[in-house]
């Protein structure tokens, strides 16, 4: 019993032992990595290239992944709401064409880009510490400049010059933090230096399956191949020097592309096809599937989300099938009469927009024809169901449970159904697919990054350019896109100062007709308000946008009509726009960059 | 370890008195074993029957002395006094005998007893107050304390209110913690504590918990089990637990067994209904449907067209049978007009929920060993329809006292508690966000067969509900060695480890939708089932020993050093995956679908070593430090350990000669203290290190799964550390008449230093967020009101107490540099609501006459010159709001959001700089937060209540609830019927549309007209009657014949009503205005036994 008092004494013995001893304080993450065992292997560092793609523009999705998404598809419509070839349904018009645009205080357009910058810098420094060969080593260093040069693309376009960030820097890089910006000419040229080293020593992609998924050497042309007309013709159009670099540098890139590339036959399928795996006009391609990584891209045009139309002028650019304009080809049959204005058209538009029908219909899954003359609305039917078929596109429409819609144009205005709305007169249905009808964001289909159709139009615009568009380059480019909108040739010899009377005096005819065709062929895609900035054409934009030529009656009066007529054109916003002013062409920088960094300049006119 | 097993293993034991005193291992065993011992004592049968009848009550105030310990002198027979403070013998000793009474608090007493009954008045030991109150490692005497703390005695508070969360007991109580709930759902009433305002604006600020010196959470505790409840303020209490401590700490004692005590039965029970207290009111069909008509809604988006929807709603008022199902298909357009009012809340509540709580404890004592074992169940039904929100929570507290030599004591207590929850899914706010029309039930197909409405009800109803088990089990052993020289040292070891399994399906539930009757397709692809493990353990060692010692009476010393160590493990993972083959079978092997999984391993620590050296003169003065050395596995090495110290001093003016005859005052004691304290609660657990995550990508693999990539963390700061607050205390401990009023006045500033903020904003390029460095402060001022009071009179005993604090919390260092108001400041004031001051609405008088036509619309319409107009909004049209033009520019904006304009060289104003036409227009912030509770007793009966509220509070209403139809979908309450039309001009809610033909097209200013505004700040004080009880006590005299000690009926009420001024349905405790549980009230009729 006496032992029992030594318990304590022996128990602080002990114990001060044990407390003496504190390396249970060092403590690590178990379960999360760090910048020191990241970079190791090529898996873990293809791993974390995945990251980056996340940058470019693919379908909608649920649930959107990596933060801010820039540029969806749908983001690509607002964006070219900008321009003059797509409408959003709103009461008082785009502020930039309204010039009601006022400086942002902060802006994901451009911290966006810098978050990802820095996720690649990252890359960058640490795979030359990893024990790669010197051959991946520099495949990844080029994927990673390849990404660099595409988020200092996508800041050029806005801002023009920008701070370049070439490191990983910290809060204590003051130097670069707070640096100036850098000139346009430094960054275009740094971009231009980047892609070309990519070029030249990407690998790619050992395993199959990630063919046209991942960057390679045609991936980095195809970037080449745009930023090199973009900045050729920026310079050209805006009065800098040096364009001919650039224009080269794209025709460059397109001519290694040609070869290895062609174009899908089928138009529609380029946006909703279940699977682009062996499509011959891909050269990137984000995959969705049935498993549940879906995009929602076919249920928002099967909504009330979708709100944009294509105006009277995206329309009016389609030309009929003889190549001729609607303004003087003797197979347009005008465009009052709605069930004619599609006939003999450019099919590329029925892709656009859906043509006018009526059915029997009360808002369920059935439906009756209605007995219109099989010239009219049956017409249609029947065309939709040989250019396409039951998973893509036929008539009636439908809204994403299988709804049927009883007629098209559905205006909103004098509205039966809330969803598949037009509000001018021409909804865009580009993406609008019956793959996975009844289940809502469950759209599978897969969605074009980078493809072939686009570099034919670089192609054909940046060798015009540099003056050598020839037949033979037309007949290489804007002669294989035609055959898809069974529209006939374009024979550069015939293209005279008569063959748009609506042409702008100031582009030479035959460039007219490439841009026409470049802005038919990428519709939708988010290309146009670009393609006006850098042509320095934004006054085509600072117009009325008119819609479809309706009568006031037939909508119970309550679309609204230019002049206040009781028929003609849908005019959505009364009144005209200003002019577009000089210094839109480049956006504001964020007030709190120019706050917190004092050598930041804001664009010029900017206040 | 099964409750169960536990049990029936001891019976062997019976009987081994002698193996006893040589092995004391299994206390387990042992309790049960003392058990018996106890049945056997009170089997022998004494020589002389005598009954002795007594009452204590305290000599001052004549009210009854409960649990007062009254003993034979001369021999080991001792009661307890019970809640009358009556007591009863039956003995073998002949009078006269003498009686020893004691009890905390009061002077010993004798009394030679001659015949039965007899009355022992005590008297309470004013000048030496003997209440002890649980202090840092240690206990002192109340008189002593120099610190902060409140004590709560759990008994007094709890009574017979049916909670099964000591937090909610412990509301409106003690001054300066505030307790709120964010809604009622059982088991999961998101319950937040906060202890003197907010500490930091890195992290939460909760008070730590500690139960029995280890810490553990509330809701794991039964509160039944609690005995007292002391809460540490201020530095001086709390620098002993370093950096843990520094928000304040809450010492839970538990209830512990006394020595020399026969066995003692207790049993208390209470069935309980719960209703909700407070639902939204929707408005009828008509109302609403009118209201589409007032705006402009011409067809509503289900597709009714409003007018004729108009037309059946009267026809419906006059001929109710033709319209058999309350709806009816148009022939023409063929949309469904909905007609009937229904009752989507309703439908998705039952009558009522249901309460049912049983305590069962016995607990006794021989000279050297005693014992309580406690059980607890409580099992809880929601109001939600069906029986799937249900909480069932199981207790089992037993401890053990033995000495295992005359001066070493051991303690082991054995805790474990279970709950099962299974949580709604509906959601409360989807049906209140319910149309009046939606129906319920089921919809009959074609075919004839049967499809439920897609109503929150139904959800309830047919969807399987996500359950989660709570396993926690805690182990603790304490050795005490007491020299009974004013030595004593304790250590103890505690083990805690807590399993938490979670279960959740997507079910994908086919249902019919309600609001335009189309059947909705569900995909089983999406079906699913995430199943969660985690756990903790939690290994806490606490060695500690105290010195006490008296210099002739009047230098009185003691010092405590001590150690402690923690050290917590969490691991948690959970895998999902979808396409389940059958929804009855939520198995991963039986899913075909995508596989997804997380996990998530952290570890920390604690190493301190502290002190505490006192010492008082005459008990008069007082002075005390308290000092820690504190390791946290939470900073990079070089920044791991610091040093907090505490100092306070204390003058006890009553016991100065001047005062010491002043009858009337009983107390006047003034405290002060200061110390600095760390905080180690600074988000993760390595928050020094940056940690990158993976997580799924962009990508698909050849499975068609996504990628892992691995995203980059967050740059951190190399030389992270503490946040160190410091703690200033002033206060004043009065007591008058006696002790029947007793008060306590304090007032504190803390200051919360090297905070962890994020750096100062970085230019973009950066491309990530600024680290977090130790690069703020902030200061809360406040003060801190107790009264209470206790009388006796004609044989009513009662007693108030009153509490009332506030405080207010301003940022006094954050680098913001681009000075933006919505970011903290230098001079912030927490809770603090930026808007723009509501002038009136724009009338006719605002316009250019001729610009509006008779319905006050117009396409030209034209603001009379200045008349300021918002900046990028439509021209406004009468009854949008107009906002004071503050800066008087002529426009309303919101400058660029910093709080002061620039001025060019000239000194004037840049455009659209500063706040434009905002400025602080009230505040979120709690304030003058008050308590008030009280009790009567009158013979066997008391009555006892409880309130709780805040005196001011600006409310912001969000979402739904803040403006009436705010989109197409939207809702339009009750209480949002008075809304702005021509005919209306004097409403309560602005204008909503614009050109009322097209409400979808044209909402006019209705954007603008909801902008933060002094307007729709609501009035949040309330007064929230917490709980009244009426209990009745049965008679002693009744009780003897049936050998029981103590029978009590209660009738107890919970969340009674709370007086409020906001609108109906909106409950004021809340943050913001949107529940996902109602409230709840709870009637309870309790039974307590005890023999």
């Amino acid at each position: 019993m006496k032992n029992i008092y030594k318990i304590p004494a022996i128990t602080i013995l002990l114990l001060s032992i044990v407390a003496c001893n504190d390396d249970f304080l060092e403590q690590k993450p178990q379960t999360s990595l760090s910048e020191l065992n990241t970079f190791n292997t090529n898996t873990s560092i293809e791993a974390y290239s995945f990251q980056f793609y996340e940058t470019f523009p693919a379908h909608f999705e649920p649930a959107e992944i990596g933060g801010v998404k820039r540029n969806g598809s749908g983001i690509a419509l607002d964006d070219e709401d900008q321009a003059d070839l797509i409408e959003k349904a709103t009461l008082v018009g785009n502020n930039w064409l309204w010039n009601r645009v006022t400086v942002p205080s902060s802006s994901g357009y451009w911290s966006q880009p810098y978050k990802n910058i820095r996720a690649i810098n990252l890359l960058l420094d640490n795979v030359p510490k990893s024990n790669l060969s010197q051959i991946d080593k520099d495949h990844w260093r080029s994927v990673g400049l390849f990404f660099k040069a595409y988020e200092y693309f996508q800041l050029l376009k806005l801002y023009g010059g920008i701070p370049l960030v070439e490191k990983t820097v910290t809060d204590v890089d003051t130097d670069v933090l707070y640096a100036p910006r850098n000139s346009r000419d430094e960054v275009a040229s740094t971009i231009l230096k980047d892609l070309l080293w990519a070029e030249s020593h990407i690998k790619a992609p050992t395993n199959a399956y990630l063919k046209n998924k991942v960057v390679d050497a045609n991936v980095v042309n195809a970037l080449l191949s745009q930023f090199g007309l973009f900045e050729g013709t920026w310079r050209k159009y805006h009065g800098l020097s040096d364009q001919d670099t650039y224009l080269k540098a794209s025709v460059v890139a397109s001519e290694k592309l040609l070869p290895l590339f062609s174009i899908h036959p089928n138009f529609d399928e380029l946006h909703n096809s279940e699977n682009l795996a062996g499509n011959k006009e891909m050269i990137l391609y984000k995959e969705y599937n049935e498993l549940g990584n879906w995009s929602k891209m076919s249920t928002t045009f099967r909504t009330a989300d979708a709100v944009w139309d294509i105006t009277r002028k995206g329309v009016d650019l389609f030309l009929c099938k003889d190549g001729k304009t609607r303004w003087n080809s003797p197979m347009f049959l005008g465009d009052q009469d709605q069930y004619k204005e599609f006939r003999n058209r450019d099919i590329r538009l029925l892709f656009m927009t859906p043509a006018p029908y009526k059915v029997n219909a009360i808002g369920t899954t059935e439906w009756s024809m209605i007995g219109l003359p099989s010239d009219a609305s049956n017409f249609y039917f029947n065309e939709y169901l040989r250019i396409s078929d039951s998973k893509h596109k036929t008539l009636p429409e439908s809204n994403w449970k299988g709804l049927v819609l009883p007629k098209s144009p559905h205006f909103d205005q004098n509205s039966s159904k809330p969803f598949n709305r037009t509000f001018s007169g021409y909804r865009v249905w580009r993406h609008y697919n019956q793959l996975n009808t009844g289940i809502q964001a469950a759209d599978y289909a897969d969605a074009p990054i980078f493809r072939m159709g686009e570099v034919l139009l670089n192609y054909a615009e940046a060798k015009f350019e540099l003056g050598q568009f020839t037949q033979a380059i037309a007949d290489v480019t804007i002669n294989k896109l035609r055959p898809r909108g069974e529209v006939a040739n374009m024979v550069v010899a015939s293209i005279n100062a008569d063959f748009d009377p609506t042409r702008d005096p100031s582009v030479a005819p035959v460039l007219w007709e490439i841009r026409r065709e470049r802005a038919i062929e990428l519709m939708a895609e988010g290309f146009r308000r670009e393609d006006l900035r850098r042509w320095k054409k934004m006054d085509y934009a600072a117009k009325t946008k008119l819609g479809r030529w309706i009568k006031a009656s037939d909508q119970a009066n309550k679309v609204p009509i230019q002049g206040g007529a009781a028929q003609g054109y849908v005019q959505r916003v009364p009144g005209t726009p200003p002019s577009f002013p000089d210094h839109y062409y480049l956006w504001p920088i964020p007030t709190d960059q120019l706050v917190l960094n004092p050598k930041l300049i804001q664009n010029p006119g900017w206040k | 370890m099964k409750i169960d097993e536990i049990s029936f293993q001891a019976p062997y034991l019976l009987n081994q008195n002698k193996v006893m005193k040589k092995k004391v291992f299994n206390f387990l065993w042992f309790g049960i074993f003392l058990f018996s011992i106890g049945s056997n004592a009170q089997s022998t049968a004494p020589l002389i029957q005598s009954k002795l009848y007594g009452k204590v009550v305290d000599k001052i105030t004549n009210e009854a002395v409960i649990g007062a310990s009254v003993l034979i002198k001369g021999t080991t027979h001792g009661v307890n006094t019970d809640e009358n403070g009556k007591f009863y013998f039956q003995t073998g000793q002949k009078f006269p005998y003498i009686l020893l009474i004691s009890y905390l608090g009061y002077k010993d007493q004798e009394l030679i007893v001659n015949g039965s009954p007899v009355t022992v008045a005590l008297s309470p030991n004013v000048e030496e107050l003997k209440d002890l109150v649980v202090v840092g490692f240690g206990v002192q005497k109340k008189t002593n304390v120099s610190g902060a703390t409140t004590t709560v005695k759990m008994d007094q508070i709890l009574g017979s209110r049916p909670v099964t969360n000591a937090n909610s007991a412990l509301q409106g109580v003690v001054a300066g913690l505030q307790v709120f709930s964010t809604n009622g759902q059982p088991g999961n009433k998101g319950t937040q504590l906060e202890l003197r305002g907010l500490g930091s604006i890195s992290a939460a600020t909760p008070p730590l918990i500690l139960v029995d010196n280890v810490k553990m959470s509330m809701s794991d505790i039964n509160p039944s089990d609690i005995q007292t409840v002391t809460v540490l303020k201020d530095a001086a209490a709390t620098a002993i637990y370093g950096a843990k401590g520094a928000w304040g700490v809450i010492l839970i004692t538990t209830k512990k067994p006394a020595r020399d005590q026969k066995t003692k039965f207790e049993y208390k029970t209470s069935m309980s209904l719960l209703t909700p207290t407070d639902l939204i009111k929707k408005t009828s069909v008509s109302e609403f449907v009118n209201m589409l008509n007032d705006v402009g809604v011409n067809r509503y988006w289900s597709n009714q067209n409003v007018p004729k929807w108009l037309n059946y709603l009267e026809d419906y008022k006059i001929n109710p049978g033709k319209y058999p199902n309350g709806r009816i298909l148009d022939p023409t357009d063929g949309f469904y007009y909905p007609l009937a009012e229904t009752d989507p809340i309703g439908a998705f509540m039952d009558n009522a929920g249901t309460l049912v709580m049983h305590d069962f404890a016995f607990s006794g004592g021989s000279k050297k060993i005693s014992y309580r074992v406690a059980y607890g169940y409580s099992d809880e039904d929601g109001v939600i329809v069906t029986d799937k929100d249900s909480y069932k929570k199981y207790n089992l507290n037993a401890f053990l006292d033995a000495d295992l030599a005359p001066k070493l004591k051991s303690t082991t207590n054995i805790f474990y508690t279970k709950g099962e929850r299974s949580d709604p899914i509906g959601k409360y706010d989807v049906s209140e966000a319910d149309m009046p029309y939606f129906p319920t039930g089921y919809w009959t197909l074609p075919d004839g067969s049967q499809l439920p409405f897609n109503s929150p009800d139904n959800f309830e109803r047919l969807s399987p509900h996500p359950t989660t088990k709570t396993d926690v089990t805690r182990l603790l052993q304490r050795l005490t060695y007491n020299s009974e020289k004013g030595f004593k040292i304790t250590g103890d070891f505690t083990y805690e480890k807590g399993t938490t399994v979670g279960q959740s399906i997507n079910s994908q539930l086919p249902t019919f939708q309600r609001d335009n009757y189309v059947e909705n397709i569900v995909n089983p692809e999406k079906t699913s089932v995430t199943k969660s493990f985690s756990e903790y353990l939690n290994k806490t060692l606490n060695i500690y020993a105290n010195y006490d010692i008296s210099i002739k009476e009047t230098h009185n010393f003691g010092l405590m050093a001590g150690y402690n160590r923690e050290q917590n493990y969490d691991n948690a993972f959970s895998v999902d995956r979808s396409n389940l083959l059958s929804t009855e079978v939520p198995s991963v092997e039986a899913a075909i679908g995508l596989f997804g999984g997380t996990d998530a391993i952290t570890e920390s620590a604690v190493n301190g070593y502290f002190g505490r050296l006192q010492y008082n003169y005459k008990e008069k003065y007082f002075v005390e430090g308290n000092i820690r050395y504190d390791g946290s596995s939470k900073f990079p090495a070089k920044d791991r350990y610091g040093v907090f110290a505490s100092f306070s001093a204390a003058w006890n003016a009553k016991e100065e000669a001047f005062l010491k005859d002043v009858n009337w005052l009983s107390l006047l004691k003034f405290r002060g203290s200061y110390g600095e304290i760390g905080n180690q609660n600074v988000g993760s657990a390595y928050p020094y290190i940056s940690q990158w995550t993976p997580k799924a990508t962009w990508m698909l693999n050849e499975a068609g799964e996504r990628v892992t990539t691995i995203a980059p963390g967050s740059l951190v700061s190399p030389s992270l550390t503490w946040e160190t607050v410091q703690k200033t205390n002033f206060a004043l401990d009065a007591a008058f008449l006696k002790n029947r009023l007793s008060t306590t006045f304090e007032v504190y500033r803390n200051r919360t230093l090297d905070m962890l903020v994020p750096a100062a904003e970085l230019p973009a390029v950066l491309g990530a967020d600024a680290p977090v460095t130790n690069a703020g402060d902030l200061e809360t001022k406040g003060w801190e009101v107790d009264l209470s009071w206790r009388d006796n009179a004609g044989g009513v005993s009662y007693g108030l107490n009153f509490n009332i604090s506030d405080y207010n919390t301003v940022i006094t260092r954050f680098d913001n540099p681009g000075n933006f108001f919505a970011d903290y400041y230098v001079g912030k004031n927490i809770g603090e609501i930026w808007g723009y001051v509501t002038d009136r609405y724009y009338t006719v008088d605002d316009f250019v006459p001729g610009t509006l036509d008779a319905n006050l619309v117009g396409d030209g319409r034209q603001l009379l010159p200045g008349i300021p107009k918002i900046e990028n909004a439509p021209m406004p049209y009468p009854g949008d709001i107009k906002y004071v033009d503050l800066n008087g520019d002529g426009v309303i904006n919101g400058g660029n959001g910093t709080l002061v304009p620039t001025y060019d060289a000239n000194g004037v104003v840049v455009p659209n700089t500063g706040p434009g036409d905002q400025k602080i227009i009230g505040s979120g912030r709690r304030k003058l937060i008050y308590g008030f509770n009280g009790n009567v007793a009158y013979k066997g009966f008391d009555i006892s209540f409880a309130l709780s509220g805040v005196g001011k509070r600006d409310f912001q209403l969000t979402g739904n609830k803040s403006f009436p139809y705010q989109g197409q979908f939207g809702d339009i309450f009750a209480y949002q019927l008075d809304y702005w039309t021509v005919n209306n001009q004097d409403a309560f809610y602005p204008r909503m549309f614009g050109n009322n033909t097209n409400f979808s097209a044209d909402r006019g200013n209705y954007a603008s007209n909801q902008r933060t505004q002094t307007k729709y700040l609501y009035n949040g004080a309330y007064l929230k009657i917490n709980n009244v009880t009426i209990g009745y006590n049965l008679p002693t005299k009744f009780l003897e014949k049936i050998n029981l000690n103590k029978i009590r009926l209660a009738l107890s009420c919970e969340n009674l009503y709370t007086f409020k001024d906001l609108p109906k349905g909106i409950t004021p405790e809340r943050n913001g205005a949107t529940s996902t549980y109602p409230f709840m009230r709870t009637f309870a009729l309790a039974t307590e036994i005890s023999f």
